[in-house]
């Protein structure tokens, strides 16, 4: 494929726009609330290994996090990112990938020399929406095993000076329920 | 901001008064509008913070109320001109998730020596401290919230705003409380229940500096209190942005938290269990944390006044720095600030205070 100058500069804006959304606590917003919760739940059933695009991840009981600094240049951090999904995920059974352009990016690169199958979660929506047709998560979305589309519901907040939210935790849990054996499903699928 | 009037019986801030020629109301000719005004004199409870006449007036041609922050001093010029780019750029952070609301600057000019800046008052129905209790909790927290959103996580991020706001990390912090125990050994001897204090916050922020670092690189008002924002409708105005920087995610929590913790326990309590219930452990102590952090600020800023203080100015900030004492040995103890200890520092206060200034007070938060 022949890029021009043009393209070339309009996939670097791409690229960074779609950055912005981190993927794991401290951090706010985008995917990090889901990321951390689903990993905590999931390490009730599997054993878990976090590869945390975060300078210094929260911790997560009983769940191994590797941090992968943001401090260096993206071409670094991609490098970085890709090393350790071949290495971790020689051990893995199922590879998740939450969706931000670097770890679509470096998940789809490894896909091409592994057998491993990875599931790709659309969690970040705003990251969805600006991606969307870009060439990284076209390429993602091809790579896939399987790609996650439903999520359970965020938490609702405890407020202090409110009644307690019991009716929205309940549905809370609830959708996370399903949203856990949804994914059982999946991965039995994928692996078998 | 500590704010001041030079009318008033205890004069707070008496070694900084400005020259008697600024006592009256005065008149600022700028970009051809004429602004009427009244002063206060500020200046922000930080080690390094400048001296600022700020004056509340009016733009004759419209009548549109006004601010006026002067500052003639180094310090204090150079603040106005950060204060100034910080509000600039502010609302161009790429990777912050809200916009923020700032006053609309209707000038600024270097004249004799000073730096003038105006900016639109922001008119508000209702002082912070007299809303409900509820609403004080909600816009609290969404101010907080919107401060949390611009988080800087990478070199690219840091290169952004690190000029701009500057940024604070653990080591920046322990080296900052080194220095306020440094100051207070300087007139406390060792044994003394306030450097024992010291000793113990020391301690804790030096055996959590992961937890300190964990939080870094947030935008956070380090001066956020009530007579440095104005709510309208549902919008929060930020009016001090030279108390913007990218330090922990709870400086500015902290410092609310302390504040409220003489104004309105039932606020600080309020936000600390929230913190509890909807976030991790580590976040409770990174707000515990700064709270001890900005506390040593706190004790060693009344400190250094005692020296230029005398009669009930002298008596007032000696029960301060007793107050905040006892305030950092129940943050330190995860207790709350007993009733009486609160009550009797509050009666002390108003009984040293002018009547105009406390008429002032109500108005200010």
């Amino acid at each position: 494929m022949l890029c021009t100058e043009s393209n070339v500069r309009a996939r670097v804006a791409e690229f960074e726009n779609r950055s912005r959304r981190p993927l794991f606590p401290p951090e706010i917003g985008g995917s990090a609330p889901y990321a951390k919760e689903l990993a905590h739940r999931l390490s009730q059933i599997h054993s878990i290994t976090i590869i945390a695009l975060a300078e210094y991840p929260e911790k997560v009981y009983d769940v191994r996090t590797v941090a992968v600094s943001k401090h260096s240049s993206r071409v670094m951090r991609i490098l970085r990112l890709t090393k350790l999904l071949i290495e971790e995920g020689r051990n893995a059974d199922i590879v998740y990938i939450l969706n931000a352009a670097s770890s679509e990016f470096a998940a789809s690169i490894v896909s091409v020399f592994s057998s491993r199958p990875f599931i790709l979660g659309m969690a970040d929506t705003h990251a969805s929406e600006s991606g969307q047709h870009s060439f990284i998560e076209r390429l993602a979305r091809a790579r896939a095993s399987f790609i996650v589309e439903s999520f359970p519901l965020r938490k609702p907040e405890i407020l202090p000076l409110e009644p307690y939210p019991e009716h929205a935790l309940n549905s809370y849990e609830k959708s996370w329920a399903e949203h856990i054996k949804g994914l059982e499903t999946i991965f039995n699928h994928v692996t078998h | 901001m500590h704010i001041l009037n030079g009318k008033s019986t205890v004069r707070e801030n008496s070694p900084y008064l400005l020259p008697s020629f600024y006592a009256s109301a005065i008149v600022w000719i700028i970009h051809s509008h004429t602004f009427l005004a009244k002063r206060y004199l500020m200046q922000a409870m930080t080690s390094v913070s400048g001296r600022k006449l700020i004056l509340v007036g009016r733009r004759t041609i419209d009548d549109t109320r006004v601010i006026i922050k002067s500052a003639s001093d180094s310090t204090g010029k150079a603040e106005l001109i950060h204060e100034r780019t910080c509000r600039e750029v502010l609302n161009r952070i790429g990777f912050a998730y809200q916009t923020f609301h700032s006053p609309e600057e209707l000038g600024s000019i270097d004249i004799v020596g000073r730096t003038v800046t105006i900016t639109r008052f922001i008119e508000q129905g209702q002082a912070f401290i007299e809303r409900p209790l509820k609403e004080q909790f909600n816009f609290a927290l969404a101010a907080f919230k919107a401060q949390e959103g611009a988080h800087a996580t990478t070199a690219s991020h840091f290169a952004l705003v690190q000029k701009t706001f500057g940024s604070m990390g653990a080591q920046d912090y322990l080296d900052k409380f080194i220095m306020f125990k440094q100051a207070l050994e300087k007139h406390h001897p060792p044994e003394s229940d306030l450097i024992f204090l010291c000793t113990r916050g020391l301690a804790l922020l030096r055996s959590n500096t992961f937890t300190l670092q964990q939080y870094a690189g947030f935008l956070t008002h380090i001066d956020f209190v009530p007579h440095n924002f104005r709510i309208v409708e549902k919008d929060i105005y930020l009016l001090d942005h030279s108390s913007m920087r990218f330090g922990n995610k709870y400086e500015g929590w902290a410092r609310f938290v302390n504040f409220m913790s003489l104004y309105n326990p039932l606020l600080a309590s309020s936000l600390i269990q929230y913190v509890r219930d909807n976030r991790t452990n580590e976040e409770s102590l990174a707000l515990k944390l700064m709270r001890a952090y900005r506390l040593g600020e706190l004790i060693m800023y009344y400190q250094n006044t005692l020296d230029k203080s005398t009669g009930n100015l002298l008596t007032l900030n000696t029960a301060r720095l007793n107050f905040w004492k006892n305030v950092f040995c129940a943050v330190l103890d995860n207790e709350d600030i007993p009733k009486d200890v609160r009550m009797e520092y509050i009666s002390l206060r108003d009984s040293l205070r002018s009547d105009e200034e406390k008429i002032r007070q109500q108005v200010l938060h």
